[in-house]
């Protein structure tokens, strides 16, 4: 599934990222979700693009491709895809989505 | 030093001689930053979760390991619950403990086991978890049941069966797992690991595991593969612990969020 929504917050701890966000639908309602990535050491090491505290700041528009949550109505999701502002950001070692998201834990 | 036979051939004869050739480590010197690279990230090999595997085999478990096992409820494998539903250690931060550290979170490239020698020890450093845990190899014997408390990381001794560190263990807390798909075990497990440099790269171990309340007989591990890694003294201490604030905080936002608990944002 594919979210668009503006962040209000990003945690870049352990044990794994996390991003806020807003999400506005058809009648103007928003809800508010939440998105984890992979394990931070992972995003810190793996990924050599620069992942920091700052990456992602409140008011950023962002577009996530996430697994459908598990529990039906969940508001949380993996992120399998990331673009931050227009920008691509890779989220697996190797520049692309997370492996085998389909399969991963939440 | 080695010997090694060295194969000539002149002409219409072969010659074979031996001569001393000088490996290029030493067996007994098991101290390095090392990466697993074996693929289970189990006690032994059983399903993996990414699908079923060749020599799968199931754990030999006692009635009352059974009904243990039942009641661990992981976030990983073919028992998989959604965290917020699951009972992992890790998923509060409690410690992983022994055998667990060495088979679940060591993981190329960033979650590391260093080992490091002194005189009469061995001591290993987890990166993920920031644990560390040492192995008296001074001659001492292991002391009996009775006269230890249980710990997270057990007693340890080790010894040198020709090239092979053997490290003998037990006084276990059995409040851990012995790996993320939750296999259990009791206080009264005894942990028996092999450590073998098989070259100058690469260390192999096998674990014998004895617990008679949880499995019907002793519990060998597949062999866990590790490749040293040279590059990871250069870079700073990582220093991966696991912040209980920050995982409670992200079990309330995100787990329980997914699982479909009360939504705590």
């Amino acid at each position: 599934m594919t979210i668009a929504g503006t962040v209000t917050e990003w945690e870049f701890i352990n044990p794994h990222p996390q991003i806020y966000f807003d999400v506005k639908n058809e009648t103007g309602e928003i809800a508010h979700w939440a998105a984890e990535l992979l394990p931070t050491p992972s995003m810190m090491k793996n990924m050599k693009v620069g992942w920091s505290r700052t990456t992602v700041k409140p008011g950023d528009q962002i577009v996530l491709v996430c697994n459908p949550p598990r529990v039906a109505g969940a508001k949380a999701c993996l992120a399998k895809e990331l673009k931050v502002n227009g920008k691509d950001w890779p989220v697996a070692p190797g520049g692309g989505g997370v492996p085998g998201a389909a399969k991963g834990k939440q | 030093m080695r010997w090694a036979p060295l194969v000539a051939i002149t002409g219409a004869s072969t010659l074979v001689v031996c001569a001393q050739v000088a490996r290029d480590f030493d067996p007994h010197d098991l101290s390095g930053h090392w990466n697993r690279t074996s693929r289970f990230q189990t006690f032994s090999n059983v399903w993996s979760g990414q699908g079923p595997t060749q020599g799968t085999e199931e754990a030999p478990f006692t009635e009352a390991g059974k009904a243990r096992f039942e009641k661990n409820k992981p976030g990983y494998g073919p028992r998989a619950v959604p965290p917020a539903n699951g009972n992992d250690p890790m998923g509060t931060c409690d410690p992983l403990g022994i055998p667990r550290l060495l088979n679940t979170e060591v993981i190329s490239p960033h979650q590391t086991m260093e080992i490091v020698q002194v005189p009469g020890r061995m001591i290993q450093f987890f990166e993920w978890h920031h644990d560390w845990r040492e192995v008296f190899a001074d001659g001492r014997k292991l002391p009996s049941a009775d006269e230890v408390d249980p710990n997270w990381n057990g007693t340890s001794i080790g010894r040198w069966d020709g090239d092979v560190f053997v490290v003998s263990s037990l006084g276990f807390d059995d409040r851990t797992w012995l790996d993320k798909f939750g296999y259990p075990h009791s206080e009264n497990m005894r942990l028996e690991e092999r450590y073998r440099r098989r070259d100058r790269d690469t260390l192999e171990l096998t674990m014998t595991l004895t617990d008679p309340e949880t499995y019907t007989r002793p519990w060998v591990s597949d062999t866990k593969v590790f490749r040293i890694d040279r590059e990871k003294s250069k870079r700073w201490d990582e220093q991966i612990y696991c912040v209980p604030t920050e995982e409670y905080k992200f079990n309330q936002r995100v787990r329980d969020v997914a699982g479909g608990k009360e939504s705590k944002q």
